[in-house]
């Protein structure tokens, strides 16, 4: 650190150790040491049982929700990126009010909607499509929709912002040297927007993968995520080891994927969340 | 490669482009010849890059037909057109190699990959940027940019290269550098060449005929030299380098020739009148500064004569510009090649002006 600014870092830095570093130590050495030191809560946790399944269905949840959420994502930003004055104005509002509303409310919104005697099943028997109610809570379909509704805008914004920044002339020199509409957009467009989509997918991914609202109301015993499990064995459980052991896991988890992401996108999800 | 049979003639009829009530380009004719350089010039705004663009295809025209090779292209898009293009600011593909930016027509082509390997090559050498083709466009200088670009538009042998403002974003010299570089590859390469400036004396320098386009019209069309000597109005003849411009009031034929009479109160001896002039038409009188003469006061002259006193001495690479004040407010520009130990008339002192009659242009004010 150069300068003599250095001092400035002092106080963010001690708040930052005590509130944050501390804690996390404590928790990783209490994964090993509670309730006898030893690597018995590890071996629980990647054991048979049902921790090893709840850690493969939160990575894989959190893989279907971003996936999803780039599919609906980068035609909303490529539209609104060709999109100029007053109607950007309104589709950006769009995506940006529900960020207003709570997690939890949303969630609570999505339990009306899918609910025994919720709005989708009295349409579903209104139009005759089914003749009885149908099950969909507790279930993936309710955590998969809710977390895709709530992590939308976090694949919008940067997608969008990349793509505005991709220069108009780019695309017409292409047309102009050959390309028609679809090719410009694989070899020209698309490229140009992977900025935006590397960060997007990084930040979707890494916050699905802590999710803990939308699955505890909508997912129930079946669907449930690392989160909802830690939180079970601190609080009903009050078996802090083998919560501070899954804790960490997740933790060396989304550390892992992150490296690896960034190895595979060449730094540029980085260089994206940066800009 | 016989060079001549490579170019497209170009040919522009009615071709009109309209935003809402803004006239961008007016019905505009135009025929350019196989293998021509043609460069179209006209201050901003004057509807350059929509006659560029209608050509090229992203401009939908509002009426008219475009002519490449005798085929009308209207209907056809952009990327089918075969048109190479070089935009001001390059538009070279950021997230493609050099070599990769030069390729890509080919690879739309489906060449094989070893003749782009031979063509991007050959063309990298001609463009002098060869065993570049590794770099990232961004790592270039912006003349070895702008090389790319041309080496890019016209490395699938377009018969029609358009290209718009490519040296605006380049300094003086490299620019001057660059023109010579265009000319020797149009030569080269054998193209038809529509290029867009709004620097008469690059377009000068570069073409073989040029047109001058104000407020989405077309004015003139001609030879550097023909608009110059002979500018069809007022816009012309300032566009194209200095003009002393009067508002004549009234004609009067005198033997073997006409005798002016301006708003400015200089009366002016003239040997012909506008050319295409109509009847009412209003007419302007235009001298070059350089074909007036400066001498002493009461020294014999030529058949223009007028006496000031000059206001400003300005001396620039190789010339001298005086500014000399004639009756109220009216000023009169003379330029002189600058010569050493000359006795110039220094600001203050009173001079005599004349010009030969010859020298005297009529031309229309609109
Ligand atoms: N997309 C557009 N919408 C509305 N007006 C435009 C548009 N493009 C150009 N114009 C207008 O058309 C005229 C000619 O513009 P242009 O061809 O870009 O001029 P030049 O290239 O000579 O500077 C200008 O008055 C400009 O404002
Ligand atoms: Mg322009």
């Amino acid at each position: 650190m150069a300068g003599g600014y250095a001092w400035l870092l002092a106080a963010p830095a001690a708040f930052l150790a005590l509130f944050f570093a501390w804690p996390l130590v404590r928790v990783v050495w209490r994964g090993f040491t509670d309730p006898v030191l030893g690597l018995g809560n590890y071996a629980r946790v990647f054991g048979d049982g049902p921790y090893l399944r709840v850690m493969l269905n939160t990575i894989e949840t959190a893989a279907t929700v971003t996936a999803l959420c780039l599919l609906v994502a980068y035609p909303v930003a490529y539209v609104m990126a060709k999109t100029r004055g007053r109607w950007l104005q309104i589709m950006a509002a769009l995506v940006l009010i529900p960020l207003w509303t709570s997690v939890v409310i949303r969630s609570y919104a999505w339990m009306v909607v899918f609910q025994r005697r919720g709005v989708l099943n009295d349409l579903l028997l209104a139009t005759g499509l089914v003749d009885a109610p149908v099950s969909f809570l507790p279930g993936a379909l309710g955590v998969h929709v809710g977390m895709v509704h709530i992590m939308l805008p976090f694949m919008v914004l940067p997608l969008l912002s990349s793509m505005r920044a991709i220069d108009g002339t780019l695309l017409r020199a292409a047309e102009v040297l050959g390309a028609s509409p679809t090719k410009v957009f694989w070899r020209v467009f698309l490229p140009l927007s992977l900025p935006g989509l590397n960060a997007g997918v990084a930040l979707v991914f890494m916050t699905s993968l802590g999710f803990f609202v939308t699955p505890a109301l909508l997912g129930g015993p079946q669907h449930m995520m690392a989160a909802v499990l830690i939180e079970q064995q601190a609080n009903t459980y009050l078996n802090w080891g083998m919560a501070s052991a899954l804790s960490s896991t997740l933790l060396v988890v989304t550390l892992a994927i992150y490296v690896v992401y960034l190895r595979v996108s060449g730094g540029a999800a980085d260089a994206a969340l940066v800009r | 490669m016989s060079s001549a049979a490579r170019g497209a003639p170009l040919a522009i009829e009615g071709l009109a482009k309209q935003y809402g009530d803004v006239v961008a380009l007016a019905p505009t004719d135009l025929t350019i010849e196989r293998g021509e350089f043609f460069a179209l010039i006209g201050p901003s705004g004057s509807g350059k890059s929509t006659l560029l663009g209608a050509i090229a295809g992203f401009v939908p025209p509002s009426g008219g037909r475009i002519l490449i090779d005798g085929d009308d292209v209207v209907a056809v898009p952009p990327y089918r057109r075969n048109i190479g293009m070089v935009f001001q600011n390059y538009a070279l593909f950021p997230h493609m190699s050099v070599f990769e930016n030069i390729a890509f027509p080919l690879r739309l082509r489906k060449a094989s990959e070893a003749e782009i390997r031979a063509r991007v090559e050959r063309m990298l050498a001609m463009v002098r940027l060869p065993g570049m083709g590794g770099r990232r466009s961004n790592q270039l200088s912006g003349g070895q940019q702008q090389r790319v670009a041309l080496a890019r538009a016209a490395i699938y042998d377009a018969g029609l290269l358009l290209m718009d403002e490519p040296l605006g974003a380049l300094d003086k010299n490299l620019r001057e550098e660059m023109q010579d570089e265009i000319k020797q590859f149009h030569r080269q390469i054998g193209a038809t060449v529509l290029y867009v400036t709004h620097d008469q004396e690059e377009a000068a320098r570069l073409s073989d005929r040029m047109a001058i386009l104000n407020h989405g019209r077309l004015v003139q069309v001609g030879r550097s030299r023909d608009l110059y000597e002979a500018p069809r109005n007022a816009f012309v003849a300032s566009f194209l380098g200095e003009a002393n411009l009067f508002a004549v009031r009234h004609m009067t034929s005198t033997g073997g020739g006409l005798a002016v009479d301006t708003r400015e109160g200089i009366p002016l001896a003239a040997l012909r009148g506008p050319a295409g002039a109509i009847n009412g038409a209003a007419v302007m009188a235009c001298v070059r500064p350089e074909a007036i003469e400066l001498a002493r006061p009461g020294a014999s002259g030529l058949d223009n004569r007028v006496e000031g006193v000059v206001d400003d001495v300005v001396h620039a690479a190789g010339t001298v510009r005086y500014r000399v004040r004639v009756g109220d407010g009216f000023a009169i520009t003379v330029r002189r090649p600058s010569r050493l130990q000359a006795e110039d008339p220094g600001v203050g002192e009173r001079v005599a002006l004349s010009w030969r009659a010859d020298d005297t242009l009529l031309i229309l004010k609109e």
